[in-house]
């Protein structure tokens, strides 16, 4: 739920996939079409020597380097940052505010999303099939949104755990005053699979009370 | 805040590969490769030995091309050729998650599929009374498939363990929908649990 540029992501990809594409296409081309092959003898030769004159007849300063070949290198750099600053970019978006509420005379309310992450965190650890939960928040379009994250014990219902999350969340609705847009993710996870299976309530019957006893028939 | 809670943007980021893995591995490669041309450069102009090839040789080589024997020169396009379908296909495929959703009042709720799956394997082990590491299940976009390994002697419902399934994904209310397909049940059973 960041703000990673997806399309960015995919946009790179693409353009390198095309390029690639086409160089390789292109050397295959060169080795098997013999017209292709005869076209690139005739042309590339004068191209390089064209190309190598013309760096000969553009120094800096006399006898100095060429400037093309300087503005190479800084656009090889440019490019360095710019995709590092590509890289770095992935992420983010996350808010440590989750409610601000500008009463109008002079008094503004700011709920932290930490609040909100303790409230959750202390109502799900008390239920036993929950292996762990992780709660952040993040602005999506200006709104700030929770992420829980919950990792329950293996065959969980999906339902009955989506309930309980929600549960926690109307009561932290009620505790902060206003409506909180949430997204909640059920997970499994690495701790999920090394936890003994749940044995609370039966998955069919969602939020009935079982007892923390009741095993499978044999 | 103008509007409802943005959840289908949300939906469709949970639910969809952001393919920064990919793009992050690429954007380094590309720094690696660029920084050693401008390396190269830097040294051809001072007249330094170059690192690996010198620009002119890259050059040269170029030009000459197509003085290489026919099946290297073939293999390396069909190499790059195939790395560059592989980055458009990854450019361009929907990259789903494996994960559903859940319809909710008052939030966005997404599952992994692995959670449905324990959940209805759970479902399933009770309802053929066998012990949970005797099913398999497997959950894709739209079906479920169950794989039973009866205890010895011990004929199971695959009947009633469908009905139980589809039950059970009824409840749940996954979105894309989640239908119980194939439950199969092993010839061979197992001896003493």
């Amino acid at each position: 739920m960041n703000r990673t540029n997806r399309f960015a992501n995919r946009l790179l990809l693409a353009v390198v996939g095309l390029v690639l594409l086409v160089l390789g296409l292109g050397a295959i081309g060169l080795a098997l079409a013999g017209g292709l092959a005869a076209g690139w003898d005739a042309t590339a030769p004068r191209v390089l020597a064209r190309v190598e004159a013309w760096l000969r007849a553009s120094p800096i300063a006399p006898s100095g380097p060429s400037w093309p070949l300087v503005a190479a290198i800084a656009l090889l750099v440019l490019a360095i940052v710019g995709l590092l600053a590509f890289a770095l970019r992935q992420g983010r978006g996350r808010t440590g505010r989750l409610l601000v509420h500008d009463s109008g005379d002079g008094g503004t309310t700011i709920v932290e999303a930490a609040v909100a992450a303790d409230v959750l965190r202390h109502a799900l650890a008390q239920r036993a099939e929950v292996v762990s939960s992780h709660v952040s928040a993040y602005t999506v379009h200006g709104t700030p949104v929770l992420e829980v994250a919950v990792a329950c014990r293996r065959g969980t219902s999906p339902r009955a755990m989506s309930e309980a999350v929600e549960g926690s969340l109307r009561d932290l609705s009620a505790l902060v005053g206003a409506d909180v847009p949430a997204l909640v993710r059920i997970g499994g996870g690495l701790r999920t699979r090394f936890s003994a299976p749940q044995r609370l309530a039966l998955a069919t019957a969602v939020g009935a009370e079982a007892p923390a006893d009741a095993h499978p028939p044999r | 805040m103008s509007g409802g809670p943005p959840y289908a943007r949300i939906r469709r980021r949970e639910t969809h590969s952001p393919r920064s893995v990919a793009a992050i591995a690429l954007a380094i490669a590309l720094m690696l490769v660029f920084a050693w041309l401008a390396v190269e450069i830097v040294l051809g102009l001072l007249g330094a030995p170059p690192l690996l090839v010198p620009p002119r040789a890259i050059a040269t080589a170029t030009v000459e091309a197509t003085s290489l024997p026919v099946p290297a020169l073939v293999a390396g396009g069909i190499v790059v050729a195939l790395v560059g379908i592989a980055l458009l296909a990854l450019a361009l495929a929907p990259g789903r998650r494996p994960r559903h959703t859940i319809a909710s009042a008052h939030a966005l709720v997404v599952v992994d599929d692995e959670v449905v799956a324990s959940a209805l394997a759970r479902s399933a082990a009770l309802t053929a009374g066998v012990d949970a590491g005797q099913t398999r299940v497997t959950v894709s976009r739209r079906h479920a498939d169950v794989r039973l390994t009866p205890h010895s002697g011990f004929p199971v419902d695959s009947d009633a363990v469908r009905d139980a399934l589809a039950r059970e994904l009824d409840a749940y209310g996954l979105e894309p929908a989640v239908r119980a397909r194939r439950v199969s049940v092993t010839a061979e059973g197992r001896v003493g649990a």
